[in-house]
Parts: C-alpha cells; sequence; structure tokens
C-alpha cells in the first residue's frame, strides 16, 4: 500500500512539468489567437474587437518611434485616411512566463495611406497580460525591417 | 444588544459569536474597510518600488554597456531574451551579448533621456529614449532610440525577457561628430 502511494505520488509529481509546459503551450496558442484577432480588426477597422485586446495602459511604439496611448492608437486605426487592405503576420513565436506572454514576429500590412499605397514588413514585439482570466495586450513595438 | 455577524467565514472563527456581540456596530465593516485600503496602499507601495528597482536595473544596463561588462548583462537578461533592433533585426542573447563583446563595438556613452515603468504584478514593461554615442564602422554617431523593454521578476530580482529600438526620427536620430 506505501509502495503504490509514493509510486502515485511520483507520478504526480513527475507529470507536474509536464502539465506545467502544456498549460502554457495552451496559453501560448491562445495568445496567438489573439494577434490574429487583431490583424482582422486591423483589416475591418474593428475599434471596438481593438478595444476588448487591448488593455487601459496599452502603449505602442511606431515604426517612426513615436508613442501612443490607446486612445490614440485606436484613433489611428479609424482615421478615414487609414485604409490597410491586408494584415499578417508572417511569423510569429511566442514565450509564456506566468501570467504574461510576450510574442516576437514579423507583421506584413498593405494598404494606402494619403493616397498612396504602401507594403510595411515591421518586426515586432508585443507583450500581454493575463487579466481575470483573459490575455490583453499592454505593449507593442514595432521596427521596419531594413537588414537584409 | 447582539449584533449579528454575517461574516462568510463566521464557522472558520474562532470565537465568531462572542467578538460579534461585544463590539460596536459597524466596527467589523470598519475593519475590513481598513484592511482593503492598507492593502491596496501596500500593493501600490509595491508597485512603486518595484518599478524604481527596474529603472534602476536599466541604468546598470548603460553602465554594463558602456564599460562592455557582459558578465553585468548577463545576469539582467533572461536566458531566453530576444532583442530587435533598429533595422528590424532580431538577436538572442548569446549574439547580443557577443555583440557588445566585438572589438568593433566601442560605445561612448549610453543613458536615458526618458524612461518610465509599468509593473503588472510578476511583469513590468519599461518605455522611454535611449540616447548612445558609438563607434561604428569608425563613425562616430549619436543616436536616440525608443525603446519598450519586458522584464519578468525572478525570485528576489528581474530579467529582462524583451528589447525593441526604434530610431527616433531622421533629423535627432542619427548626428555625425
Amino acid at each position: 500500500m506505501k509502495k503504490l502511494f509514493i509510486s502515485a505520488a511520483f507520478l504526480a509529481i513527475a507529470s507536474l512539468p509536464a502539465f506545467a509546459q502544456s498549460a502554457a503551450t495552451d496559453e501560448g496558442g491562445r495568445v496567438l489567437g489573439l494577434e490574429k484577432a487583431w490583424n482582422h480588426a486591423i483589416e475591418a477597422k474593428d475599434t471596438k474587437a481593438l478595444d476588448q485586446l487591448l488593455a487601459p495602459t496599452f502603449v505602442a511604439v511606431e515604426i517612426d518611434g513615436s508613442v501612443s496611448s490607446k486612445s490614440e492608437f485606436l484613433a489611428s486605426i479609424k482615421a478615414p485616411e487609414y485604409q490597410p487592405s491586408q494584415a499578417v503576420n508572417e511569423d510569429m513565436s511566442v514565450q509564456v512566463y506566468g501570467n504574461s506572454a510576450v510574442v516576437v514576429g514579423i507583421f506584413r500590412i498593405k494598404g494606402m495611406e494619403k493616397g498612396k499605397p504602401y507594403v510595411h514588413r515591421e518586426r515586432f514585439i508585443d507583450t500581454w497580460i493575463k487579466r481575470d482570466g483573459g490575455w490583453q495586450c499592454v505593449s507593442s513595438a514595432a521596427t521596419l525591417i531594413t537588414a537584409k | 444588544m447582539r449584533i449579528e455577524c454575517r461574516h462568510p467565514d463566521h464557522r472558520k472563527m474562532s470565537t465568531p459569536g462572542r467578538l460579534c456581540t461585544i463590539l460596536p456596530p459597524g466596527f467589523a465593516a470598519l475593519c475590513f474597510l481598513a484592511l482593503l485600503t492598507s492593502t491596496a496602499a501596500l500593493a501600490q507601495s509595491s508597485a512603486k518600488e518595484d518599478a524604481a528597482r527596474i529603472i534602476a536595473l536599466e541604468h546598470a544596463w548603460n553602465r554594463a554597456i558602456e564599460a562592455k561588462d557582459t558578465k553585468a548583462l548577463d545576469q539582467l537578461l533572461a536566458p531566453t531574451f530576444v532583442a530587435v533592433d533598429t533595422d528590424g533585426s532580431l538577436t538572442r542573447k548569446g549574439e547580443f551579448l557577443a555583440g557588445i563583446k566585438a572589438p568593433s563595438y566601442q560605445p561612448a556613452e549610453a543613458f536615458y533621456e526618458d524612461i518610465r515603468a509599468e509593473v503588472y504584478g510578476d511583469t513590468a514593461v519599461t518605455v522611454g529614449i535611449f540616447r548612445i554615442r558609438e563607434i561604428q564602422k569608425g563613425k562616430r554617431i549619436t543616436q536616440r532610440q525608443r525603446f519598450i523593454d519586458t522584464w519578468i521578476r525572478k525570485g528576489q530580482t528581474w530579467q529582462c525577457v524583451a528589447s525593441q529600438v526604434t530610431l527616433m526620427p531622421a533629423k535627432q536620430a542619427q548626428v555625425p561628430e
């Protein structure tokens, strides 16, 4: 009986890291899903959906080095001159640290701005925080890819 | 007068009835409010302390860059650290440290013009402007970069897991000397 208990305890302890890893993988998958939802919201200029994805303290660094708060970011998406036709992530990886996650990837955006067509490839790092069971992005930085 | 004790954990309390009967009305509510207020104040003060600690670590990072002290940087950066440079290239911790160690990299001065930290429990995000004077390929340049760093609490200290820099507008960004 004692042996059985020890074996069961050993199995439980041994399965803990695997369980933690699997939970992190699940959470990572969830965050990557939200990144895709973010792109769809940009394409549709859906600021209501974006409002759900971004934390009230959200801060973004744009490719020109300017910083915008959540409301400024949403206003820029809503602006009539901003006309994105396609927003996709070419590459994405996520690292989960408990209640936070860091996503690194390449964001490709195609559209028209002030009457001119453009295609940008930007490297980004987004930081997400889990609160009340849901994830929200607290920071997003983008840098134009000029490296070959 | 008997005051009814309606606390949800009533059964877990050691002397519930007696305590509730001798205390004046509203005393429990007052205690609860005081506890809530002090907990919130404590959390706020702890977040402030964490923010100050992280900003100090950011300054230590600059000193380590100026001194090309990769041992100090090794302590500041998590094993999973990733950095995005001003050209959009991505480097991991090993490559980042190798870049700092390279003889061709000669930083003269690195400091923050502006920095602020937002703490979310065991995670923190710093945003600011980083100004660096360095020699790149024999040329002296000064760059102003906007950065966002993400820090994770590791036991008693913090480690940076991600850092991204974006060059500030051309006029101010690169000043040949």
